[in-house]
């Protein structure tokens, strides 16, 4: 018990760690990447969707607490786009494969910026009621979104072989096609 | 998928959380816990800010190579020392008045300079804000003025807790400073940002003559903001006869990506 909640304490300190502190100084468009967004939904998939509820409410609220927007909104999003995820992978993409996994991440990656979008909107509409910043927020959102789903998916991937490889409760999330 | 409580109840349970996250933080409940949290990540939030931050000059020192960047680097001070010669040489004619005013000013707002470091940056979406490891308790106050190397203004305090700050990067498409253009004329205009890819000046009369090269200092106009800090330099004049006003491309000497460490100008009340 102890064992694994210091495994789970462990890991959500080294991806908020990764999401607050890490990924906001990579160059060029690397900081595009959401490691939480990844992570959430790669547990929604291949593990428990309760354990991704769970693991969204404290990273979220983390992400909160170091973001410049106001409370509340990131956890907001992240959940939000995890019972999205939730409804796809009940309604569509029922199998639990790598395929799947990208599926749902693109999926994923979309409803988040579009949450995350609406949000910003709103707070630079009630903030300047400028379009000009509206507009052109929405120019550089929409050159952002491609890079943002190469880099989730590609580092949806990653988890993905990382743990395929290193543990074998996940051998047969390539081909299993059942719904638990 | 499994999904062991039901998932009405899951949904439900993480609303009522979600709700009752909002209100402990909006009634200052969870300050104490969010304020321990802050306590125990801030010196790995400022070393893996270092750590990252070096990564990323390595990074750029291989591919552009180091000599190019040393170069740079030098050109680039020299560029921020010339900027201040060539203010203190335009400011010259007024200089009697701007030394009475600056001593009326520090004898009435008594302001100091406090440093601050940069612990992050913003991890939310583009806008261009900095993590400040003093806050409230230190005297900081939403609206002063935060200056780079050189005393050239990189942005103003946009959030301000107890032990922290954010501050709004001149370059950010929030930001707006009121400034003027050194010289005869005095143009009046605003500085803004454009999504941190460049600062534009912007509300100058089609009257007034301004040309590139043109120093970019604060008006002082803003209440916590003295005037006469440099900004920048005009690089780029966008003006069009069916507009009233024309803007200017400014070109800043401070690099936005390598800021670790800051000015503000501390306000006594």
């Amino acid at each position: 018990m102890i064992k694994k909640f210091l495994k789970h304490t462990l890991i959500i300190t080294i991806v908020a760690l990764l999401q607050v502190a890490i990924l906001p100084n990579l160059a060029n468009k690397l900081n595009n990447l959401d490691i939480v967004l990844v992570v959430l939904i790669f547990i929604a998939v291949v593990y428990k969707f309760y354990f991704s509820v769970i693991y969204g409410l404290i990273l979220g609220f983390f992400v909160d607490i170091y973001s410049s927007l106001p409370f509340g909104v990131s956890v907001l999003c992240y959940l939000l786009t995890l019972y999205f995820v939730y409804l796809i992978l009940q309604k569509l993409l029922t199998n639990k494969s790598f395929y799947a996994l990208l599926g749902v991440t693109f999926i994923g990656t979309l409803v988040s910026n579009l949450l995350f979008y609406f949000f910003k909107i709103s707070i630079y509409f009630f903030g300047t009621k400028d379009y000009l910043i509206i507009k052109n927020y929405s120019i550089i959102s929409l050159q952002n979104i491609p890079w943002q789903i190469s880099l989730n998916l590609f580092f949806a991937l990653l988890l993905f072989i990382g743990f395929h490889l290193g543990s074998t409760r996940f051998k047969a999330v390539f081909i299993d096609t059942t719904k638990t | 998928m499994p999904l062991t409580p039901k998932p009405t109840k899951l949904i439900i349970l993480t609303v009522v959380i979600i709700f009752l996250l909002f209100f402990l933080h909006y009634t200052h409940i969870l300050a104490p816990v969010e304020r321990l949290l802050v306590a125990i990540t801030k010196p790995i939030l400022q070393i893996s800010y270092k750590v990252s931050n070096q990564i990323g000059t390595e990074y750029l020192d291989f591919k552009s190579k180091r000599e190019l960047l040393t170069e740079n680097k030098e050109l680039k001070d020299q560029l921020a020392i010339l900027l201040k010669e060539k203010s203190r040489y335009l400011n010259e004619n007024e200089e009697n008045d701007f030394l009475r005013e600056q001593l009326k000013f520090s004898q009435t707002m008594n302001y100091e300079f406090i440093i601050a470091n940069v612990i992050g940056k913003n991890v939310a979406g583009v806008q261009n804000s900095l993590l400040l490891d003093l806050g409230q308790q230190d005297g900081l106050k939403v609206g002063q003025p935060v200056l780079g190397e050189q005393g050239v203004v990189i942005g103003k305090i946009s959030k301000v807790e107890r032990n922290r700050s954010f501050m709004t990067l001149v370059n950010d498409d929030l930001s707006r400073l009121a400034a003027k253009i050194q010289g005869v004329t005095k143009t009046m205009g605003v500085v803004e940002g454009e999504f941190g890819l460049g600062i534009k000046m912007r509300l100058i009369p089609q009257n007034e003559t301004i040309s590139e090269g043109d120093v970019v200092v604060t008006s002082g106009l803003e209440e916590l903001v003295p005037a006469n800090l440099i900004v920048g330099q005009i690089e780029k004049i966008i003006k069009s006869p069916e507009q009233l006003f024309q803007e200017a491309s400014i070109k800043s000497p401070i690099d936005f990506n390598k800021i670790s460490m800051v000015n503000i100008i501390k306000t006594n009340d």
